[in-house]
């Protein structure tokens, strides 16, 4: 089964954004991935979208991340003179990539993510769009958990349009395969898309949305997304550190 | 609109193996490091905002789930009139035994998407989009006439695919709209052409505009006569279909002088097809006039 999930017409997840490289002059990037807005200053996404392997160099310390990422925000609001149609605002916004510090310590390419396959992009300004940012969930995921993935993603069968944001809800399986099973969870028969990695896995529970993980790899035949619990002292250190800066500038 | 999708989709499969091939020897070539030979062949993202009056244009459909594969383009004429190709916002129909697009098949109401740019505050180099929706009563021209059995036959035979958007409520832009050229551009001339149009590879999404530069080759009489771009520079693809073909001379507003058709192969040559707007220009003067009343 693969589901190819609804549009957000919505606007139920307006915290998930995309994420490029940042460029000079400000070309879009095509290949662009996901990402979550968990405090007014900083974005979570995976970790190879802003950061690679270099050709032919040694693994160890090979990992080069971009300086500078690109975050824009998309809100969608229903047209006032058309029903049935969604009008698009886009923000951008620029700031600092900053990997986890384990993400350098590995051989890593997106078709086998390692450990800690996550960066955040600290933003020189708040996030604007008036977007509310999603706290981390307070316990692991548990298996057979049911989890909200969203993101940007699509291809030639889905169709691409700009600003559209998926979403689809999945249950999770414990990656029984993979040698860091703790950290790495399945989810089983969803397909997602180029464009949807960094995006987040999301508890939804009655007092709101909980960050469970980050989408790393996608495969015809399923996806894996990092869980974010296993790095929470990291993120709280990184969200310290953006609350730290002062009042962000709007 | 579907069908004609599928029709100019199966063209672009025979494209896309010529534009592999023929890529190497185009100027301009790997402007930006992840974009494939086809948007080159299709133009560059108009991130500098020169064609604002390129509007997106779909026939309304009250289930969303049918807006898949039915996106065109269009231009911003006057203050409540939008442009388009008609392929756009009517339906073949079967009239004896060949298909044929006509003013029986077109939509009611047809949507409107005016996109506005503007460079980010924030991020040096950036913009900013904001869209605005809008629906309109769809006027086809009178000698709409399209036969729709194969594709050539429909460049070849078909007349006047063009029909307006005549909009509930005028555009609210910061942009002027088009104006519209008092002259029929001569063989050899330097032309603009812009649109929302999909090469169908993951790196296109609709809703980004590209633009590019190519000549009008020739201006052929066939059942009216069409403007003929053969050059190597940027072709329309589906989703183009209904955006504008332009004269700019230096220092003056750009005009208008065709609306994308299709593209395809004519004579051996990679070809875009586009109707000759001079040849209708007493229609949209018409058209303009009604909606100033």
């Amino acid at each position: 089964v693969v589901l190819y999930g609804e549009i957000d017409t919505e606007n139920r997840f307006p915290a998930v954004v995309t994420v490029s490289p940042f460029r000079t002059p400000g070309k879009r990037i095509v290949e662009e991935c996901s990402g979550v807005v968990i405090s007014p200053r900083l974005i979570l996404t995976a970790g190879h979208c802003l950061c690679q392997l270099r050709q032919g160099a040694a693994p160890e310390g090979a990992l080069r991340c971009e300086p500078y990422a690109v975050v824009t925000t998309f809100i969608q609001e229903p047209s006032k003179t058309v029903p049935g149609e969604v009008e698009l605002r886009t923000h951008v916004h620029k700031g600092r990539v900053r990997p986890h510090p384990d993400l350098h310590r590995q051989s890593h390419s997106p078709r086998q993510p390692g450990l800690a396959d996550l960066a955040v992009v600290l933003l020189e300004g708040a996030v604007r769009g008036g977007v509310a940012a999603i706290p981390l969930a307070d316990s692991e995921v548990r298996d057979g958990e049911t989890v909200a993935m969203v993101g940007y993603g699509y291809d030639e069968l889905i169709g691409g349009r700009y600003g559209n944001r998926r979403f689809s809800r999945n249950k999770i399986a414990k990656d029984s395969a993979s040698s860091v099973g703790e950290i790495l969870f399945e989810l089983p028969g969803m397909r997602i898309y180029s464009g949807d990695e960094g995006g987040p896995c999301l508890r939804e529970t009655q007092e709101g949305l909980q960050l469970v993980g980050i989408l790393t790899q996608g495969s015809n035949e399923g996806s894996t997304f990092t869980s974010t619990y296993p790095y929470r002292s990291w993120l709280s250190a990184e969200l310290r550190n953006a609350a730290a800066k002062g009042p962000p500038l709007e | 609109m579907r069908y004609a999708r599928i029709l100019l989709s199966f063209m672009l499969l025979v494209h896309g193996a010529c534009a592999t091939t023929a890529g190497e020897e185009l100027p301009g070539r790997a402007r930006t490091s992840g974009h494939t030979r086809l948007v080159v062949l299709h133009g560059e993202e108009d991130g500098e905002n020169l064609h604002p009056y390129t509007v997106m244009v779909a026939p309304y459909r009250l289930s969303k789930s049918k807006r898949r594969g039915d996106e065109c383009s269009g231009v911003h004429l006057g203050p409540r009139l939008v442009l388009t190709a008609a392929h756009c916002v009517c339906e073949p129909r079967q009239v004896g035994k060949s298909l044929v697009i006509d003013r029986l098949g077109c939509s009611k109401l047809a949507v409107v998407t005016v996109p506005s740019e503007r460079p980010s505050q924030e991020v040096e180099g950036y913009s900013e989009l904001q869209t605005r929706i809008y629906r309109g009563e769809v006027r086809p021209h009178p000698k709409l006439n399209i036969p729709f059995d194969n594709p050539e036959r429909a460049v070849l035979m078909g007349t006047a695919d063009l029909a307006v958007i005549f909009l509930e409520n005028p555009v609210e832009s910061r942009f002027p709209a088009i104006q519209l050229a008092d002259f029929e551009p001569r063989e050899g001339q330097d032309i603009l052409v812009a649109g929302y149009g999909q090469s169908g590879t993951r790196s296109e999404k609709y809703g980004l505009r590209t633009h590019g530069r190519n000549r009008l080759t020739q201006v052929l009489k066939l059942t009216e006569r069409k403007l003929i771009v053969a050059d190597s520079g940027a072709h329309v693809l589906p989703g183009d279909s209904g955006g504008p073909c332009i004269v700019q001379q230096e220092g003056k507003p750009p005009l208008l002088v065709g609306i994308a058709m299709m593209e395809g192969d004519y004579e051996g040559q990679r070809v875009s097809f586009f109707t000759n707007t001079y040849t209708y220009r007493d229609w949209l003067r018409e058209e303009l006039g009604r909606t100033s009343m």
